[in-house]
């Protein structure tokens, strides 16, 4: 059902399909690249220490652009784009609502394709 | 963070450390909570990536300081300016969290160069909504016993704990978990192995209703550990969602009034639209879980109210009689049971009517071992569930 192998009791049981706007924090501008949607388990597979945790499998967005650019200004990323969610994405978890930080479980259905953005923003 | 060789440190002082909270994870492991196996607890934090390697700040931290900054009371800063034991670890991890360098310095040294922003703080309790597995894991390992963790979340319980979940589904776990290992308390040759296993409930929270169940693990010569095995039928029984599999777990466990308890904690489930987590680990890294809200109690239950509408025990209670009613058509019969609360009421099969003039009765605080059959009848949408005992026998016991 899930793009990767999850834990036990992963996602967190009141996790939910919905349809909202989030925003994701990018490694390239390609909205639709499936690098963009890649979770921590799948790009450090080699690491067993989060193997079992459920969030390393899951991707990160959060309710604002500020605070996707304030959450994820050490790492990596290079654009802060707007992303409508849909249902069939996966399972959504709000993680942290003092920070509007959500994390979405893919299901193996997700196409990366099938993403549409609505506004990209190059982090200076 | 420039550092001179004399901070250098073996890589080995810090031992093999476990994920047991993330406080910040945004695609990356910013700020976590990790375990050595001996239980020291430290705080993780992430500074920044130099020459592909991490560049992560350690302390050691007790569960009071974490609570500080789970509240949002003590900011990550001041956690690491004022570490408890006065020292900060500067770590260099590659990419698959392997500790390639280890340097310390002195709390107040630390202070003044300290990178981390002055407002990062938690200010979230993390959400608990699942039973961190790896928790349990070093739980296991640390006291050397099988733990069970559960949690029951319902919305009737979010203020306060109910008695319905003591009497539901507490009592009816902890006794199929005894089932389960073959103890019937109500037995005394049972007492010694119930010792010897030392069954307990331990970190009891009521925010909701989060415990473990511990016991001792004891293998075998050959290591084998029939704890482990028994107990892990019950979560085969738990993952049983469809008739064949189901049927099978029931076959497995070879024990009848396990599903009656197993009813009990169904129903409780269903009623309240609760949610039971519950998860066994083992010192030897053994892991089982499983998950069950409305919608999979129903399922299950209507399958069991197919199968099985009446489920069937015998078991053996040491007890007292308290009553004997020969004048009726159908003698009945009350005994109160040594080692529970409970007196048990019911009719004296027909089989026993013939021995009876030949057994001499004590009513006067005599113990006997009585056979009891029950009947397990299961609630229907027009009768609630019925319970009905019969005596098979009884034996004097022996002091």
């Amino acid at each position: 059902m899930y793009k990767e192998l999850l834990p036990n009791n992963c996602p967190p049981c009141d996790a939910s399909e919905q349809d909202i706007i989030l925003f994701r924090a990018f490694y390239n501008s390609d909205s639709n690249d499936l690098a963009n949607y890649l979770s921590y388990a799948q790009l450090h597979t080699e690491n067993e220490k989060y193997k079992n945790v459920c969030r390393a499998h899951g991707l990160s967005f959060f309710d604002t652009m500020e605070t996707a650019l304030l959450k994820t200004k050490k790492l990596d990323v290079h654009f802060i784009a707007k992303i409508q969610i849909k249902k069939d994405f996966g399972k959504l978890y709000l993680t942290n609502k003092n920070d509007g930080h959500y994390t979405l479980w893919l299901y193996n259905t997700f196409s990366s394709t099938n993403v549409k953005c609505l506004e990209i923003n190059e982090i200076n | 963070m420039e550092l001179e060789n004399k901070y250098s440190l073996p890589t080995e002082v810090i031992g093999k450390l476990t994920v047991v909270e993330l406080l910040d994870f945004v695609d990356f492991p910013l700020l976590t909570v990790e375990s050595t196996i001996s239980g020291k607890l430290f705080l993780n934090y992430f500074e920044r990536f130099r020459d592909n390697f991490e560049e992560r700040y350690l302390i050691e931290i007790s569960e009071a300081r974490l609570k500080l900054i789970r509240s949002g009371e003590l900011s990550v800063k001041d956690a690491f300016n004022r570490a408890e034991n006065q020292i900060v670890f500067i770590c260099y991890f590659d990419n698959t969290s392997k500790l390639i360098e280890l340097y310390f310095q002195p709390c107040d040294l630390f202070s003044s160069l300290n990178p981390i922003t002055d407002n990062y703080k938690i200010n979230n309790e993390p959400n608990r909504n699942d039973l961190p597995l790896n928790e349990l894991l070093i739980l296991s390992k640390q006291r050397d016993k099988l733990v069970l963790g559960f949690y029951l979340t319902a919305k009737s319980l979010q203020s306060s704990l109910k008695y319905w979940a003591i009497k539901n589904f507490l009592t009816p776990l902890y006794e199929m978990l005894l089932q389960s290992l073959g103890i019937n308390l109500k037995n005394r040759k049972d007492r010694d192995l119930f010792n010897q296993l030392n069954v307990g409930i331990t970190d009891l929270a009521l925010s909701s209703l989060r415990g473990n169940l511990e016991l001792n693990n004891i293998s075998n010569l050959f290591g084998d550990n029939f704890q482990t095995i028994r107990l892990s039928k019950i979560f085969d029984l738990f993952n049983s969602t469809d008739k064949a599999t189901l049927i099978k777990s029931l076959d497995d466990v070879n024990n009848k009034k396990i599903l009656h308890k197993y009813i009990n904690i169904l129903n409780s489930v269903s009623k309240n639209d609760a949610i039971l987590l519950t998860s066994l680990a083992t010192p030897k890294e053994e892991t089982f879980s499983t998950r069950i809200d409305k919608a999979k109690a129903n399922q299950i239950k209507k399958i069991i109210n197919e199968e099985y509408p009446i489920v069937e025990d015998i078991e053996e209670i040491e007890g007292q009689f308290l009553e004997l009613d020969m004048s009726i058509k159908q003698p009945t019969f009350a005994m109160s049971a040594l080692n529970e609360d409970f007196i048990y009421k019911g009719k004296l099969t027909s089989e026993l009517l013939v021995k009876i003039p030949l057994k001499d009765i004590n009513f006067k605080g005599k113990e006997y071992l009585f056979t009891v059959k029950t009947l397990y009848r299961q609630e229907t949408s027009t009768s609630p569930e019925k319970n009905e005992h019969f005596l098979l026998d009884f034996q004097e016991l022996t002091p």
